[in-house]
C-alpha cells in the first residue's frame, strides 16, 4: 500500500516521460497527488514534488505491461488521451491505469467506475475535435508549392491529424501549424516529424491562391438555402472558436459586386 | 464567363439536393496519388442554414430541356444558364480537394439535350478526376432519369454511390409535376444500380481485384410539402425503397419554393419540423428495428409535433412498459425513449459486471428526462415518477417546450396554424445526425 504524504511527479512532457512517470509512481509506492509536465500548475506549501528523467526502457516496460495485463484497447485511449488539453489527463490516465492493472480486462465493461468516466470523457472529448478540425482545416499554397494550415485546437492534436492528411494529400509537402500549442508537423514528401514553433516566417502565397479562396467562398455562400438560414444551427454544429482559420467565414473573399 | 460566375451559377442550381455525406466506403491514401475516404464522411464546414458542407456540390449544367414544376432549374424557368466543361470541374474539384476545402464531389445535371448525352458528359468529368488525376476522394454522382444501362455501369465504377431522385412521393404527383419523367424512367436506373451493386459483391468475392461498382451504394430523395402526400406514405415508401433498392440513405428535403412557381400557397414556409420528424422516424426504420406501419397508419398519417416518433410509439404503446433495465433485451432497450443504439449498448456490456440503479444509467448517457418514465431498476420506478399517460405526456411536452430554441424557430407560427402547439427538439445528437445524415 502507498504510503506517506502524497507527492507530485513532473515530467519533460514527451509521451515516453509520462510512461516513465507511471512506472515511478508504481515502483515508489507513493500516494500520488498528481502527474504533470505543465509548468503553471504550482506547488502549494509543503508540497513535495520530484522531477522525473524519461528512461526509455522503463517507458516501454510500461507500455507492454498496459498491451498484456489490460489489452490493446486501453493502450489506444492512453496514446489518444496523452494529447489531451484537460489539465488533469495525466493524472486521470495513470489513475485509469491502476484500475486497469486491478480489474484487467474487465476495465472495459466498467463503464460506471469513476476513473475510467473520466477517461472516457477525455477521449469522446478528443476524439469529436479530431474529427471537426479534420474538416475545418485549411490549407494555402504557398509561392514555393509548400501547402500550410494553420490550425488552434483546445486539444493538442497535430500528432493525431498528420497520419490522416499524410495519408491523403501525399502529393504535397505540407505543414500543419497548431497555434495553440505551438506544435508543427511537417511534410517533406517522404516522411512526417513535429517540431515546436512559435512565429513561423513563412513565404507569400502562390499566384492563384487568392482564386481558389475567393471560388471557395463563393461556393459557401452559394450552398446555403436562404430560407433555411439558421445561425444558432451552425454556430452548435461548427463553434466560433474554429472560425478564425476558415476561409469561407473571411470577409476579406466576399464576391466581388455582389 | 468567368470560372467563378460558373461556380456561382451551377452551385444554386444545386443546392436543393440535401445528399450530403461522403460516408459508406473507406479508401486509404497511396503515395503520389491525391485523396482517401472515411466511413463516417467528414464534415467540412456548415453552410449559413446549418447543414453540412461535404462535398463540392455543383451541377454539371443548369439547361435542362426537361420542366419539372418544382425545380429551379426547369426549362421555362428565368435563370442564367451554363455548363461546366469535365475538365474545368475536375480541376477545380482537384484544387479544393488539396486545400481539404472538401471531401470530394457531388455532380449532378440538369438534362443537357437528353439523358445520355448529359450522362457522358458527366462520366467524362469523373474520368479525368479519377484516370487522369489519379483522385481517390469521394464521388457521389446523380443519375440522369432514362439514361441507358451501359453508362449508368460506367458511371457506377467511377463514382463511389450513385442516386437517383425520386423527388415525388406518388405517381399523381409525379405525373402531375413532373410531366417528362415517367416512373420507369426513375425506378428504372434504381433496379439497374441495385443489381449493379449485388453483381459487383458476388465479383469482388471471386476476384479481388475486381473494379468495385458504388461501393458507398445508393441513396434517393424527396421532396416534402409540395404535395398533398402524407407522413405515412412517405415513410411506407422510404421503408419499401430501403428494401427494394437497399438504399443506403433515403433523404427528405422541405420543398422550398422557386421563383414563378404556384405550387404553393401565398404564406406557405418550407416544413422543417416535418422534415425533421421524418429524419426521426426514418432513424427508427433504420437503427432501431421499427417497421413504418408501426410508426403510423391509415387512421393516424402524420407524426405528431410535439412529440418525437418514439416517444409518440411509446405513449400509445404503453403496455410495453416499464421496461426492466437489468433484464431487457437489446430490442426493447431500444424503444426506450432516451435510450439510443450507443446507450442500449452500453448498458448491455455494463450490466454484466453491476446490476445497474438510476445513478448509473446517468453516467451510461441515458437521456433520463426521458427515459424515467418508462423504465426501472431492480423492480423500482424512479422515486417520485408516476407512470400514468396524461401526466407523462404532459411533461414530455413540457420538457420539449423548454428545449426549444435551437431549430426551427422561424416556423413557430405556421406550425401553430394547425396544432397550436410549439415544435418540440429532438436529442441534440439527433438534429446534427439527421443534418449532417452521418452514420
Ligand atoms: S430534369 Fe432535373 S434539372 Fe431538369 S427540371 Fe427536372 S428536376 Fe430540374
Amino acid at each position: 500500500m502507498p504510503d506517506g504524504p502524497a507527492v507530485i511527479y513532473r515530467y519533460d512532457g514527451t509521451f515516453d516521460g509520462f510512461l516513465t512517470a507511471v512506472f515511478e509512481a508504481y515502483a515508489r509506492r507513493r500516494p500520488v497527488k498528481a502527474i504533470t509536465a505543465r509548468e503553471e500548475i504550482q506547488m502549494g506549501w509543503g508540497q513535495e514534488e520530484i522531477f522525473l528523467e524519461t528512461h526509455l526502457e522503463k517507458a516501454r516496460r510500461v507500455e507492454a505491461g498496459i498491451r498484456n495485463k489490460i489489452g490493446g484497447t486501453a493502450l489506444h485511449m492512453v496514446e489518444v488521451c496523452f494529447w489531451s488539453g484537460e489539465e488533469d489527463k495525466d493524472t486521470a490516465l495513470y489513475r485509469y491505469l491502476r484500475a486497469g492493472f486491478d480489474l484487467g480486462r474487465n476495465i472495459y465493461n466498467s463503464l460506471t467506475h469513476p476513473h475510467v468516466l473520466r477517461v472516457e470523457y477525455l477521449y469522446r472529448n478528443i476524439t469529436r475535435e479530431q474529427d471537426r478540425v479534420q474538416g475545418f482545416t485549411r490549407f494555402s499554397e504557398m509561392e514555393n508549392g509548400v501547402y500550410y494550415a494553420s490550425i488552434a485546437p483546445k486539444n493538442n492534436l497535430v500528432p493525431l491529424l498528420m497520419p490522416h492528411f499524410v495519408d491523403r494529400l501525399s502529393i504535397q509537402p505540407f505543414l500543419l501549424h497548431d497555434t495553440e500549442h505551438g506544435l508543427a508537423g511537417v511534410y517533406d514528401g517522404k516522411g512526417w516529424y513535429l517540431v515546436e514553433t512559435q512565429g513561423l516566417n513563412l513565404p507569400n502565397l502562390s499566384e492563384r491562391e487568392q482564386e481558389f479562396r475567393r471560388m471557395w467562398k463563393m461556393f459557401y455562400d452559394a450552398v446555403a438555402v436562404k430560407e433555411r438560414r439558421n445561425d444558432k444551427l451552425r454556430q452548435h454544429l461548427m463553434p466560433k472558436w474554429y472560425w478564425r482559420n476558415l476561409t469561407e467565414l473571411d470577409p476579406r473573399y466576399a464576391a466581388k459586386g455582389k | 464567363m468567368d470560372l467563378g460566375d460558373k461556380l456561382q451559377i451551377l452551385t444554386e442550381g444545386a443546392k436543393y439536393d440535401v445528399a450530403c455525406t461522403s460516408s459508406g466506403v473507406d479508401r486509404s491514401g497511396v503515395k503520389g496519388r491525391l485523396g482517401g475516404a472515411k466511413v463516417a464522411g467528414i464534415c467540412h464546414s456548415f453552410a449559413a442554414d446549418g447543414r453540412c458542407i461535404s462535398l463540392l456540390k455543383v451541377l454539371l449544367s443548369n439547361q435542362c430541356s426537361y420542366n419539372c414544376a418544382y425545380c429551379v432549374n426547369r426549362r421555362s424557368a428565368d435563370v442564367q444558364r451554363t455548363t461546366f466543361t469535365p475538365r474545368e470541374l475536375a480541376e477545380l474539384t482537384y484544387g479544393f480537394y488539396r486545400r481539404n476545402y472538401i471531401e470530394g464531389l457531388f455532380l449532378s445535371s440538369g438534362v443537357l439535350k437528353n439523358p445520355d448525352y448529359t450522362m457522358e458528359q458527366m462520366i467524362e468529368c469523373l474520368r479525368l478526376l479519377r484516370e487522369e488525376y489519379g483522385f481517390r476522394g469521394y464521388i457521389h454522382a446523380k443519375v440522369i432519369p432514362g439514361s441507358s444501362r451501359e453508362l449508368i455501369y460506367r458511371m457506377g465504377l467511377l463514382a463511389d454511390r450513385l442516386s437517383v431522385n425520386l423527388e415525388l412521393p406518388s405517381e399523381v404527383s409525379l405525373n402531375q409535376l413532373a410531366p417528362d419523367k415517367p416512373r420507369e424512367n426513375i425506378f428504372r436506373p434504381m433496379a439497374a444500380i441495385a443489381t449493379g451493386i449485388e453483381q459487383n459483391r458476388h465479383e469482388l468475392v471471386r476476384y479481388q481485384h475486381a473494379p468495385s461498382f458504388a461501393p458507398a451504394g445508393s441513396s434517393t430523395q424527396m421532396v416534402i410539402g409540395a404535395t398533398p402526400d402524407t407522413d405515412y406514405q412517405i415513410i411506407r415508401l422510404a421503408e419499401s425503397l430501403y428494401q427494394k433498392y437497399k438504399h443506403r440513405r433515403v433523404f427528405f428535403s422541405a420543398y422550398v419554393p422557386v421563383a414563378g412557381s404556384e405550387l404553393t400557397p401565398p404564406g406557405y414556409q418550407p416544413p422543417l419540423l416535418r422534415e425533421h420528424r421524418l429524419y426521426q422516424a426514418d432513424w427508427l426504420l433504420r437503427f432501431y428495428g421499427f417497421r413504418a406501419d408501426e410508426i403510423l397508419d391509415e387512421s393516424h398519417p402524420y407524426l405528431d409535433s410535439l412529440l418525437d416518433p418514439k416517444e409518440s410509439w411509446a405513449l400509445s404503446h404503453l403496455e410495453y412498459f416499464p421496461v426492466e433495465v437489468n433484464t431487457a433485451d437489446r430490442a426493447m432497450l431500444l424503444r426506450v425513449p432516451g435510450i439510443g443504439v450507443t446507450s442500449a449498448e452500453r448498458i448491455l456490456r455494463a450490466r454484466r459486471q453491476t446490476r445497474l440503479d438510476f445513478d448509473h444509467l446517468q453516467k451510461l448517457r441515458v437521456v433520463m428526462k426521458r427515459a424515467q418514465y418508462f423504465i426501472t431498476c431492480s423492480g423500482k420506478m424512479l422515486p417520485g415518477v408516476r407512470f400514468d399517460r396524461d401526466g407523462i405526456y404532459r411533461n414530455l411536452t413540457l420538457e420539449a417546450r423548454r428545449r426549444q430554441g435551437l431549430l426551427f424557430e422561424p416556423e413557430v407560427t405556421q406550425l401553430s396554424l394547425f396544432d397550436g402547439g410549439k415544435p418540440l427538439l429532438a436529442g441534440r445528437e439527433d438534429v446534427v445526425k439527421c443534418l449532417t445524415g452521418q452514420l
